[in-house]
């Protein structure tokens, strides 16, 4: 019976909504819930070559697959001055696209971003990611914040 | 005790099959092109563009190929006894035997399916198990059963079950010392009802009986796994 349970557990709980938990990811950095899909958005140390680097982590509340498009998602630096700028996800082999996630199922990614300077903060909408018909912009500098982008 | 054991070895073999879903095994499982499972090898990042492997999108792999499931468990058959069958085997006719005896065979069975269209399914069943001797003469005897069928059903949800209906054909052979028992052909209808323990497993039970030897049966128990969460039917 024990071998039995044992086996349940493995294969796998679904995600949880709401949940921001995962044995399998770790949902680091502000937290959004965009439709079905609850979102940790992170920044991490830039690399050695320049790139700010934001994880992804997302887990799917709803029992059915929804989508998840990194590659169309707005992305502005900032800079010290407040002053905004695009950024572009560095994807050399073009691998980014749009894909679906199974229904309470989790997910992530790492996307280095490139741009002429440094940015201060990174601001993503969130809502992007899902196709969602309403911004969610995060802002992520020294520490996450929520704020409106102007 | 038989049915203890066939559950604790549908159980371990269970765990291979942690198939597909997200990207929980994406760390065992790689490459850039998805038709390359070649493994990967660690990588100093994690970060798109500058790791080779895995490639991006692992999570969502599962969906870009076709929903399998795979069922563990014990079957239990009742074959109506056809008096003596040496050198004669059971035969396809019904029950000519007056004496009401049976065997009963405990089978562990393993089927792996996918879906043709939405609702519809095709599976492949294996089972291997022990059957008893019902003859009055040889009460202790066994002798081992294999068969393997072909299984074409229906399916659909409902709440947190999954009801399946099916049609199954295919061939037993058994080895006996003390009984000729050659291949024979079988061809079955079956239900099936199967509860969500998990987006990805399910426990379920079956019940069938054959559609050309009257009064065999079957009843099973079973552990499923799938790699669409809920088998897609919530889509």
């Amino acid at each position: 019976m024990r071998v039995l349970a044992a086996t349940v557990v493995l294969a796998g709980c679904g995600y949880q909504s709401g949940s921001f938990e995962s044995p399998v990811r770790q949902f680091s950095g502000s937290l959004v819930t965009v439709d079905c899909l609850d979102i940790a958005i992170d920044r991490r140390s830039d690399l050695p070559d320049g790139h700010a680097v934001v994880s992804y982590t997302f887990g799917n509340r709803c029992d059915h697959p929804v989508l998840v498009d990194l590659s169309q998602v707005a992305v502005l630096g900032r800079d010290s001055e407040g002053k905004s700028f695009e950024l572009a996800a560095y994807d050399p082999r073009h691998e980014i696209e749009a894909l679906r996630i199974d229904g309470r199922a989790v997910g992530g990614e790492a996307i280095a971003y490139e741009s002429e300077q440094s940015p201060q903060q990174i601001c993503i909408d969130a809502g992007g990611i899902t196709h969602a018909p309403t911004v969610a912009w995060l802002c992520i500098g020294s520490r996450p914040l929520l704020t409106e982008v102007p | 005790m038989k049915m203890r054991s066939a559950l604790v070895v549908a159980g371990a073999m269970a765990v291979a099959p942690m198939i597909g879903h997200a990207d929980d095994f994406e760390e065992s499982v790689c490459c850039v092109s998805t038709d390359d499972h070649s493994p990967c090898l660690a990588e100093k990042t994690d970060v798109v563009g500058y790791r080779e492997c895995p490639g991006y999108g692992t999570w969502g792999n599962n969906l870009r190929d076709t929903y399998v499931f795979l069922d563990v468990g014990v079957t239990m058959r009742h074959y109506a006894w056809r008096g003596d069958v040496k050198g004669a085997a059971r035969s396809s006719s019904p029950v000519s035997s007056t004496e009401g005896a049976a065997d009963e065979a405990f089978l562990f069975d393993e089927r792996v399916g996918f879906l043709l269209t939405r609702g519809l399914y095709t599976a492949i069943d294996f089972e291997l198990g022990d059957v008893s001797d019902a003859r009055p003469t040889n009460p202790s005897a066994h002798a081992i059963v294999v068969d393997g069928l072909v299984s074409l059903g229906l399916r659909g949800g409902l709440g947190p079950f999954v009801l399946r209906g099916e049609l199954a054909g295919g061939v037993m052979a058994a080895s006996s010392t003390t009984r000729d028992l050659p291949t024979e052909a079988m061809f079955e209808a079956r239900g099936r009802a199967d509860l969500w323990l998990s987006p990805w497993v399910t426990i379920g039970a079956a019940a069938g009986a054959s559609l050309i030897r009257q009064g065999d049966w079957l009843a099973g128990l079973y552990l499923g796994f799938h790699t669409w969460s809920f088998g897609g039917d919530r889509w």
